[in-house]
């Protein structure tokens, strides 16, 4: 059995490591590891409640949006307060901005650059199942660079 | 991620025309895995130029100094252990962001992780590569500040680093670039009229000034954020939401953050230039002044009172 460690990953908001098992050429066993720990709810504790409207969103800058709609869903369960309709409604049309905001920034940004034509990466010590067509270095470069200048203008 | 909004042309080409060769960025490069490894290797022998690193997020030194909080995947060593690896290497280093820069959200009480910035830790000099640290260039790590910086902010440094137009003299005392720290995030407030009558918001979505009541502290932050558009326009205060300061060390530290604290009716936080007994005369004289218009706004969601017809030097 070979044991690999795959890491730094391109093109992924956050951090995370991967390791394989391989045995004979194949993955037997796939493990995930996060290696970044924070502790933001301990930051939380003892603090105003209203402080989780500054803090909760900086959990992740491509996320922050929803990161604040989970605190204002927790803190209105707190307080047992019904929201105003029309805040409802501005906070989701923010909320869905966010979104459809999200989806084009994983979509061209992380996505797009690895498909259609880039086989995944070669893991050394593993066998290629699939037969997809390699290009050359240069070419995915250019690709790649239309392409984000194209989504971002 | 802030700076992909910067310009109308995007990031990529503002890079090009600023000749910067981007080496690798973990949302945006192809190289991954060993390629990566292979680039850090690299640069950390000395064997590929290093002209501007940038480091995002607080540098984690828990637990126990040990830095383990947070390993760079793949390398089996820590960021803490890159960024003293690398710093050496660097023309000039950068902190984008206030994590990167004092330690930030991520080292907000009780710093569970011991969250430092790479020169300075809170307000207190240091961080994570010590106060003596100079990179090639002799300059101190540059603090691209602010929880998220404006991609301006970030784009028109690297740029001026990049054409070496950035020196000591243009740095404040926190190593802040001065073309946007010599500003204040109140200079040119879309509220600039509520302020100016002390006409102040009650309650959120109110439409009148943040700092009296709702706990803003753009008068004592740094920063042109009223004169830079945000994602395309508006700011946090023309959006309705305090300023929290993220551009100061330390700002995580404040608790509560949306009321104004106050001494006897009066907000602690005053402009940091402004005597206090001053401000009390002018905040007492401009009240009594206010108009009509500017008091019935102030408490409301959207104008009720419109400018009269008489107004305007008919």
């Amino acid at each position: 059995m070979t044991r690999l460690v795959v890491g730094p990953f391109n093109r992924v908001e956050g951090d995370l490591e991967v390791t394989l098992d391989v045995v004979e050429g194949v993955v037997a066993e796939a493990r995930v590891t996060t290696p970044l720990y924070r502790g933001f709810e301990q930051m939380l504790v003892g603090r105003p409640s209203s402080d989780a409207l500054v803090i909760a969103p900086r959990i992740c800058g491509i996320c922050s949006v929803s990161q604040s709609m989970a605190a204002v869903a927790a803190l209105r369960a707190i307080g047992g307060v019904e929201p105003a309709e029309n805040g409802v409604i501005a906070a989701n049309v923010a909320h869905a901005a966010e979104n459809i905001a999200d989806h084009l920034t994983h979509f061209c940004l992380f996505f797009m650059p690895t498909s259609p034509g880039r086989p995944m990466p070669a893991v050394p010590g593993t066998r290629r199942l699939s037969s997809a067509s390699r290009r050359p270095r240069a070419a995915r470069r250019r690709s790649i660079c239309r392409r984000a200048r194209g989504s971002w203008r | 991620m802030a700076v992909l909004e910067e310009g109308g042309r995007g990031w990529f080409r503002a890079l090009g025309a600023a000749g910067i060769d981007l080496i690798w960025h973990p949302s945006v490069s192809l190289e991954t895995g060993e390629e990566v490894r292979d680039i850090l290797a690299a640069v950390e022998s000395g064997e590929r130029p290093l002209d501007i690193l940038c480091v995002e997020g607080a540098v984690l030194c828990g637990p126990d100094g040990t830095g383990r909080f947070n390993r760079l995947a793949g390398t089996g060593r820590t960021m803490m252990d890159w960024v003293r690896a690398l710093a050496p290497r660097a023309g000039v280093t950068v902190a984008i962001g206030s994590c990167a820069a004092f330690g930030g959200i991520a080292a907000a009480d009780p710093d569970p992780t011991d969250a430092r910035g790479l020169q300075w830790r809170k307000s207190a000099a240091g961080g994570a590569l010590g106060s003596g640290y100079r990179s090639r260039s002799g300059l101190p790590v540059i603090n691209v500040a602010g929880c998220a910086p404006h991609p301006g902010w970030i784009m028109e440094t690297l740029a001026a680093l990049a054409a070496e137009e950035i020196g000591a003299g243009d740095l404040d005392a926190f190593g802040r670039p001065r073309f946007f720290a010599d500003h204040l995030a109140h200079h040119g407030c879309s509220r600039n009229e509520f302020y100016e009558y002390k006409a102040s918001a009650e309650r959120p979505s109110d439409r009148g000034c943040l700092m009296e009541h709702l706990g803003c502290r753009a008068t004592q932050a740094v920063g042109d954020c009223n004169q830079r558009s945000w994602n395309g326009g508006g700011s946090c205060t023309d959006a309705g939401y305090a300023c929290v300061a993220c551009t100061a060390p330390a700002f995580e530290d404040v608790t509560g953050f949306l009321a104004t604290p106050k001494v006897a009716g009066i907000p602690v936080g005053l402009p940091s230039d402004m005597p206090k007994a001053w401000f009390v005369a002018l905040a007492a004289l401009s009240k009594s002044a206010t108009p009509k218009r500017v008091r019935e706004n102030a408490r409301k969601d959207r104008i009720t009172v419109p400018p009269g017809r008489s107004e305007g030097g008919k």
